[in-house]
């Protein structure tokens, strides 16, 4: 806790003018509100003397509207300062995030689902802002107001006030033990809410079974009886948080009873000595807390959530990227010729070994392809390249230099890659091909866009899209099929003008004709980059200077397109039955 | 090929910024450099007044981009009534609760007064002339009353709390159920173009703002008009006078009061809008996570997040600064109450000769009234946000309900005997899933009882779909389908489902065990039967080998187990049914071994053994097993017949079978 409240304040301390202001705001608010009683009993007192004047009343009403007024005032400036304080603060640990999520690796992502870091994101760092926005705000204004009015109580009447506040202690534990039981039920509803979605979700998807074996109703059954028991729960709920506000009433009638009596008493004359005017006084400062003894409950609710919040944020904050820039990091190193060679490398995930003992070199401005089954190993050979993954041995050199000792955006500035599913984002089309290119210069760019869209085939697509380059890309827009999608995506890399590209088997959802035209446009530009060319079919191999075929994570062959033909084994056999593939297309 | 020159040396387009810089900053930043979160906050606060009246008439439509719905729509809400129907009493109870304890709540202050005039501080004679310790005792009868009151409305309070829960409970339940049987009997075509999110939506949020929407919205506006109306009765038969200076005050309320929500609410839609398309960004950046390193965009990405998260930040602050004078205003106009009632005490209590009409007891009365009629007042607006949500949910839930079903029953189905025979026609069938675009043309053929029958053909030549129409997930345009001679749509459709076992490409595990996955959770299979299916499919082996057998828990969608493995359960899951006729989608797939192939091989041709099958082949062995191989291109069937005969026709099916089925040299 202590802990926690330190790493915080390191953001709170950012708004130290904001905070200030407004703590001296709540103090002016809490000391003008307990003055408003003050003024009320004041002027009955007067009343009742037969002090009163019409002059007079003009007094009290002026200043009456006067503290009111000041506190109002203030209280403004409180919220203003300190809850806009609290939403900077969010968007300072937002920003905070994001800039540690783009640090992060790939391991990292393969061990954490989209879904859960989301929630981390929305949930908890509201948990956060409501511990350094409502928790402080409500929490000081709280206290301040309290202290103000327990003063004014015991210069009223120590043994009222000593009799009346018996009945708080029960009021703020009775609140802070239902909100626990009522979070804990909560809880036990929300869980039941997901089995409930989640089941109408496994419906849903799997549609087909259902009716295909004819379950409906066995699936309506089995869903009445999740929904019985969310109801149950639910009503258990009820339970809890039905009298919470009936026993708040019910508690403060008891505390104003004990007032009544034992002040009407003193009022009386009986065993005390109290004016009327007092004793209203004392009356409206009782029901000026009720809401601040109820908040305790709850402001100790916020910050125990925050607490539970603000270390599942940093744990994230916290964990260390796998693979990031190193002492060993040359900054002197900012170019690439690209010269790439594997040596030795091997790679496991866990027991399994992906790559066995890799070792080929590729020469600046050649073109190398890389061909193998699924699953033997080709798109880590890929991710190996780009340092999205370490390898466990070995090492792979670029220019004759470890690729460790690279600035990591050098090493990726160099490259293009085209995965196999590439990801686009939901923006134009324009936007997602020069997405790894500088901005400035927008009709060179534009330009170009259509210029690298021509080279690979997607040119003419797009001018059958509602607004051409500017269509949008995703829900909103156009859906792009999986040829479209990775001929955009090959566009993404050739635009940044890399010295190493990569295509990772990025062809397998374009058809024979359209993938012969891109080889040949790719033909230009590949002859002055060093290429990687990963794929299935031989014909995406034609212009390659060397192949190598992998099995099972290592290298069963290498060599030209000739001689590996020569060589009659997998790629050769790959070639007879792609050749066979082409005719019975065309038949 | 291309000659290599390997003296070339690669010239790059865009330089590479200034990179003398300590590890962990950003190096080439996309020309972004100089970005500074700092700057860019600061920038933004300065130009946040006209950004925020930019903002002003953002708020007018949803995140869905819809307009918003008005609060109250007279067919809707009359359907949504009928929901309540079936639980009359317990919301009439409800009601009639709610308006006793409405009726009890201004009796608090009043009780309150006659204790401040009678006994602490008697202003007439009567009361004046008793001695201390009998005022004292009147007043604890009457503190004894009012905690009696308090302990009575304690009672009604929570009463009607929980009864309104329960209500709200159970018609949301009613209309869960509701929801999830209509989906059930929807047409297949429905769920091709629908998807599943937001099929969940609508029974789980929608369903939320309906009963949100019963429990505080419709309970809560007749709460607050039974307290509304309790309180003008109390107050005018204490003092009119008084309850209409109290009662000027009002108007001034509502209209502020009236004002600051529209503000705040228009603030909330911009926030609501803002936080979602931040959310959005970021998950579908953390999606892409691995392109948005290799592109280097990490610093403008970040600018751009930065520059949506301040937008949404303008949002909170508009917020915040009409929502800080929301308090402030009613506790104002509060102390204007308190004033006036003081003026108008003040002038009949200074000179009280005129009879004392207001005494310090009717002036404290007032004093809580006051505070007491702005309550109300204070949330009605957040009842016109819940039932406008409402509103919307409820057209989005009822569109639903009133989708067409698509495929439907006769109204009297054709009876077969309890097993079909196994005879499939398919007599000059044409399909399509979309108008005109025709997957199936004129196609006819017949598979007699007990024939077994694989299809091959590319993919699109309309294989899946002659599966589809056998268990009739969805009906011809022109032809017809039969089994034993009878149209598929003369039959009911969900026993002529049962009968018809269906083998699907993605072999859908669901949560539960893998028994009940086996069973599909039809209890009255016993466990016997369930290995017995799983032994003949050859599925018993692996399934014994697991920690808990046949008991073990499925996690989500069948993760843990491999393609095979999931296949060779949905073998046991169709030959547990012992249906007559069977569909098998074959998926092909590298991913499993050898050795499960072997497995999945075997299990398949026992399966056909004596069994109408229609199989969509992909595996040698099978296409050799089968009576008869049907060969599909382009929805037509282009060539049949054995697997030999087919081989000596030096056909089409003679290359798909030299390309997909030959076995490689080298490897035997």
């Amino acid at each position: 806790m202590l802990q926690t409240s330190k790493d915080l304040f390191a953001y709170v301390r950012r708004y130290p003018v904001r905070f200030l202001i407004g703590l001296v705001g709540l103090v002016i608010s809490a000391f003008a509100t307990t003055q408003g009683p003050r003024i009320i009993g004041n002027a009955i007192d007067a009343f009742q003397q037969g002090t009163m004047t019409r002059q007079s009343i003009w007094l009290y009403i002026g200043a009456l509207i006067g503290v009111i007024a000041t506190a109002s005032a203030a209280m403004i400036i409180v919220r203003r300062t300190i809850l806009n304080a609290s939403w900077e603060i969010q968007f300072d640990i937002r920003h905070d995030l994001f800039d540690h999520f783009t640090r992060l690796s790939t391991h990292y992502y393969d061990h954490h689902r989209v879904g859960d870091l989301m929630a981390r994101l929305t949930a908890d760092l509201n948990a956060v802002r409501l511990l350094v926005g409502v928790a402080v705000f409500q929490g000081a204004n709280t206290l301040l107001l309290l202290g103000f009015t327990l003063y004014r109580m015991f210069t009223l009447n120590v043994t009222l006030t000593l009799l009346t506040l018996l009945v708080v202690p029960l009021i703020t534990v009775s609140f802070f033990v239902l909100l626990r039981i009522i979070h804990r039920r909560y809880q036990r509803v929300q869980e039941q809410f997901s089995d409930v979605s989640a089941m109408a979700q496994e419906n849903f998807s799997g549609i087909r079974v259902v009716k295909g074996f004819g379950i409906e109703d066995r699936e309506v059954s089995n869903f009445k009886r999740l929904n019985d028991e969310f109801i149950r729960r639910n009503l258990l709920l009820t339970r809890a948080d039905g009298p919470l506000f009936p026993l708040m009433e019910l508690l403060f009638g008891v505390a104003l009873s004990v007032l009544l009596l034992v002040g009407g008493r003193f009022v009386i004359g009986l065993g005390g000595n109290l004016s009327v005017g007092n004793f209203i006084d004392f009356v409206l400062l009782f029901e000026g807390i009720q809401w601040p003894l109820i908040a305790l409950g709850w402001i100790a609710n916020i910050v125990q959530r925050g607490d539970t919040s603000w270390r599942r944020l940093r744990e994230i904050l916290d964990h260390e990227p796998a693979i990031q820039d190193t002492a060993q990091t040359n900054y002197n190193l900012t170019s690439i010729r690209g010269e790439i060679e594997f040596e030795n490398v091997s790679y496991d995930v866990g027991d399994t070994r992906i790559l066995d003992d890799v070792s080929f070199r590729i020469r600046a401005g050649e073109t190398l392809g890389v061909a193998g089954r699924t699953g033997a190993g080709k798109t880590t050979l890929v991710n190996l390249i780009a340092r999205l993954v370490e390898p466990t041995e070995g090492r792979i050199l670029i220019d004759g230099i470890d690729i460790r000792h690279y600035p990591l955006e050098v090493l990726r500035r160099h490259l293009g890659i085209v995965p196999q599913e590439p990801f686009l984002f939901s923006d134009t089309i324009a936007e997602n091909i020069a997405y790894g290119v500088p901005q400035g210069d927008p009709d060179g760019l534009e330009h170009q866009i259509r210029e690298v869209a021509q080279l690979v085939q997607l040119a003419g697509d797009v001018e059958d899209f509602p607004e051409g380059y500017q269509t949008s890309l995703g829900e909103r827009g156009v859906t792009l099929s999986g040829g479209q999608r990775q001929r955009t995506a090959m566009a993404r890399a050739i635009i940044r003008d890399p010295a190493v590209l990569i295509l990772d088997d990025a062809l397998s959802a374009v058809d024979t004709q359209t993938e012969a035209r891109i080889l040949e446009g790719l033909e230009q530009v590949a002859r002055d980059r060093t290429t990687l060319i990963v794929a299935h079919r031989v014909s995406a191999f034609q212009h390659a200077h060397r192949i190598v075929v992998l099995e099972a994570g290592r290298v069963v062959e290498q060599g030209s397109h000739d001689q590996l033909l020569a060589a009659d084994g997998w790629y050769a056999d790959m070639d007879r039955r792609q050749q066979l593939e082409a005719s019975l297309e065309s038949a | 090929m291309s000659q290599l020159d390997p003296n070339r040396i690669y010239q790059p387009k865009y330089p590479v910024p200034d990179l003398d810089k300590p590890p962990n900053k950003r190096l080439t930043d996309m020309s972004d450099v100089g970005y500074d979160v700092e700057a860019a906050k600061a920038k933004a606060r300065d130009q946040r007044q006209r950004r925020l009246r930019a903002m002003r008439n953002e708020g007018n439509i949803d995140e869905d981009g819809e307009a918003f719905k008005k609060a109250f729509d007279i067919d809707i809400t009359k359907r949504l009534l009928g929901y309540l129907r079936p639980y009359l009493k317990q919301t009439i109870a409800a009601v009639a609760l709610l308006l006793v304890y409405s009726a009890i709540v201004p009796a608090f202050p009043f009780l309150v007064q006659i204790a401040l005039d009678r006994y602490i501080n008697p202003t007439t004679e009567t009361f004046a002339a008793l001695a201390p310790a009998a005022r004292y005792n009147g007043l604890v009868t009457l503190v004894l009353i009012y905690l009696g009151l308090r302990a009575v409305n304690f009672g009604l309070r929570y009463g009607y709390t929980y009864l309104v829960s329960w209500m709200g409970q159970h018609v949301i339940y009613d209309l869960r159920k509701e929801i999830f049987s209509k989906v059930q009997r929807l047409h297949m075509g429905f769920f091709d173009r629908t998807p599943v999110g937001r099929l969940i939506t609508r029974i789980t949020s929608d369903v939320d703002a309906i009963e949100q929407m019963m429990r505080d919205g419709i309970v809560g506006l007749i709460a607050d008009i039974g307290l509304i109306i309790g309180l003008t009765v109390y107050m005018f038969s204490i003092n009119w006078q008084l309850a209409l200076i109290t009662l000027t005050v009002m108007p001034l309320l509502f209209g502020v009061l009236n004002f600051l929500r529209s503000r705040i609410r228009d603030a909330y839609r911009a926030v609501r809008l803002r936080a979602s398309k931040s959310n959005t960004y970021l998950q579908e950046q953390l999606s892409g996570i691995k392109t948005l390193q290799l592109f280097n965009r990490e610093s403008r990405n970040q600018r751009r997040f930065d520059q949506i998260n301040l937008d949404l930040l303008d949002a909170y602050v508009e917020q915040v600064r009409w929502f800080s004078l929301f308090f402030p205003s009613v506790q104002l106009i509060g102390a204007l109450a308190t004033a006036l009632i003081l003026y108008y005490g003040a002038t009949q209590l200074i000179g009280a000769d005129a009879g004392g009409v207001v005494t310090i007891g009717v002036l404290t009365a007032f004093l809580q009234y006051s505070q007491m009629f702005f309550r109300p007042l204070q949330d009605l607006s957040d009842k016109y946000n819940i039932m406008q949500a409402a509103m919307a949910s409820s057209e989005r839930i009822f569109g639903l309900l009133d989708t067409p079903e698509g495929v439907i029953n006769q109204p009297e189905p054709a009876h077969f005997e309890t097993k079909f025979k196994g005879e499939v026609e398919f007599d000059n069938v044409w399909f399509a899933y979309q108008k005109d675009d025709w997957i199936l043309r004129d196609l006819s053929f017949k598979v007699e009882p007990g024939e077994s029958v694989a299809l091959v053909g590319h993919t699109g030549a309309g294989k899946t779909t002659i599966i589809s129409l056998v268990s009739r997930f969805y009906d011809v345009q022109r032809g017809a389908v039969r089994l034993d001679g009878q149209d598929v749509r003369d039959y009911d459709q969900v026993e002529l489902r049962r009968h018809v076992g269906i083998v699907l490409q993605d072999p859908f595990l669901f949560s539960g065990s893998v028994r009940s996955n086996i069973t599909l959770g039809d209890d009255s299979i016993p466990l016997e039967r369930v290995i017995e299916a799983a032994q003949f499919v050859n599925a018993h082996g692996f399934i014994s080998e697991l920690s808990e057998g046949y008991d073990t828990e499925v996690l989500e969608r069948g993760a843990g187990f491999s393609t095979g493995q999931k296949q060779l359960i949905a073998f046991a899951r169709a030959l547990v049914q012992n249906p007559d006729i069977l569909l098998v989608l074959d998926e092909a797939t590298a991913n499993v071994d050898t050795e499960t192939e072997a497995l999945i091989q075997d299990a398949l041709a026992k399966l056909m053994q004596g069994r109408t099958s229609i199989i969509i082949a992909h595996r040698l062995s099978t296409i050799q097993d089968v009576d008869r191989i049907m060969v599909m291109k382009k929805g037509q069937l282009i060539e049949q017949g054995s697997h030999q005969e087919l081989l000596s026709q030096d056909g089409y099916y003679r290359k798909l079978y030299e390309l997909q089925y030959q076995t490689r040299p080298g490897q035997g």
